[in-house]
């Protein structure tokens, strides 16, 4: 289907997923009907296409056994799309939304895929994780304010390489940090070694990524 | 009471704030304050919308439920593009100010929307509270802010899927705003 993702993968896990939250809602309370959409988006070609991007880029800079961290790890799209590149390097994927965590440990298919209930925010004050996690992923710099991703970055430890990805599409309601153009957003990170630093352009919105030391 | 006006981001400007607080001072001498992140031009008082978390748009409405609002007094939120034709005060005042009240969209009672459609017969176009009463607007929202402001198509829908306690406004409102 692409390059990290199988037919499989949706036969045998995507698909009978969305059907166990379908019957679920229908009788319980553990999930809320939205959850199927939230999934469904997840995999949206565009989003398939912008992650492709990342792994792509990612992997020249990831060494073999680095420690690769995956900071708002959703439904675990990113995650997975990484193990099927990086097979021996052991990826760690931070979520905040319990439900999130719950429906990625359903569609996991690799063993080297670790998912953490906790903030990825936190290992930039981490004596024991900052320049330890040697890749850093972190795509949805959209979903969190400015001044706060400024303040974890900041105290990033230069060993690290990090992968950021926003975008331009400030209508919609989650999205907190926008930028209106790579350079803009480049600005609004704090002074990096850049490393790798391109736009994506779809017919209604720009993605921008940027690898950085 | 004091009177909220909010204006985010650029939708609305100042004069827009400015207009409709001099329409609804010709009902009421109450305070009218701008909740707003951007003063400029703003010729009223100001309450700063609290920075963390942000919020986009009518998302910033629920920060007025939080444990932490500043304001004590009862409060009437208005909309900048909500036309008052009349004077909505009487039918306000008489709220039970122990829980939330917004408008009554009555006539939505008929549209026949499925469930997850969240689909809404309240209007968040005016609503009044007391502050520090029902801080449980906020809590909820903000356990996944994220989540919701995803799920939900804006702060009435979320409101009324997940069965907050509130009141409505007589229908009588209807005769002196236009929406």
């Amino acid at each position: 289907m692409t390059k990290y993702i199988q037919t499989s993968f949706f036969d045998n896990k995507v698909l009978p997923l969305l059907s166990f939250l379908y019957t679920d809602t229908m009788y319980g309370n553990n999930f809320d009907y939205y959850r199927i959409k939230d999934i469904l988006d997840q995999y949206d070609p565009k989003q398939i296409e912008c992650k492709q991007w990342a792994v792509d880029e990612i992997q020249k800079y990831v060494m073999h056994r680095d420690m690769v961290v995956v900071i708002g790890g959703w439904y675990g799209l990113m995650s997975h799309m990484l193990a099927e590149s990086l097979p021996d390097n052991l990826i760690v994927d931070y979520e905040i939304d319990a439900i999130c965590v719950e429906l990625h440990d359903k569609l996991k298919v690799h063993e080297n895929i670790s998912i953490l209930y906790e903030d990825g925010f936190q290992i930039f004050d981490s004596v024991e994780h900052n320049g330890v996690d040697k890749v850093i992923i972190f795509t949805a710099c959209e979903h969190i304010d400015e001044e706060d991703l400024y303040g974890a970055l900041s105290m990033k430890n230069p060993k690290s390489t990090i992968l950021l990805q926003s975008n331009n599409m400030s209508h919609i309601d989650s999205h907190v940090n926008c930028h209106e153009s790579l350079d803009h957003f480049i600005e609004s990170l704090p002074n990096m070694n850049i490393l790798y630093k391109g736009v994506k352009k779809f017919d209604d919105y720009e993605r921008y990524m940027v690898i950085a030391r | 009471m004091k009177i909220i006006l909010l204006k985010h981001g650029d939708k609305y400007n100042a004069e827009d704030v400015n207009s409709q607080a001099e329409k609804i001072r010709e009902y009421c001498d109450h305070e009218i304050l701008c909740l707003t992140e951007d003063p400029t031009g703003v010729i009223i008082g100001i309450t700063p919308i609290p920075e963390r978390p942000r919020l986009t748009k009518w998302w910033n409405k629920l920060h007025v439920f939080r444990s932490d609002w500043v304001i004590r007094d009862r409060c009437v939120l208005f909309d900048l593009d909500i036309r008052i034709t009349g004077n909505p005060f009487p039918t306000i005042e008489k709220i039970d100010w122990d829980k939330p009240h917004f408008i009554h969209d009555y006539w939505k009672k008929d549209l026949d929307h499925r469930p997850h459609a969240y689909e809404t017969e309240i209007n968040s176009s005016i609503f009044a509270w007391t502050p520090h009463k029902n801080p449980e607007f906020w809590q909820i929202f903000a356990c996944n802010i994220d989540y919701n402001t995803r799920k939900y198509k804006g702060i009435d829908r979320y409101i009324w899927d997940q069965k907050l306690n509130y009141g409505t406004f007589d229908d009588e409102i209807h005769t002196n705003i236009v929406l």
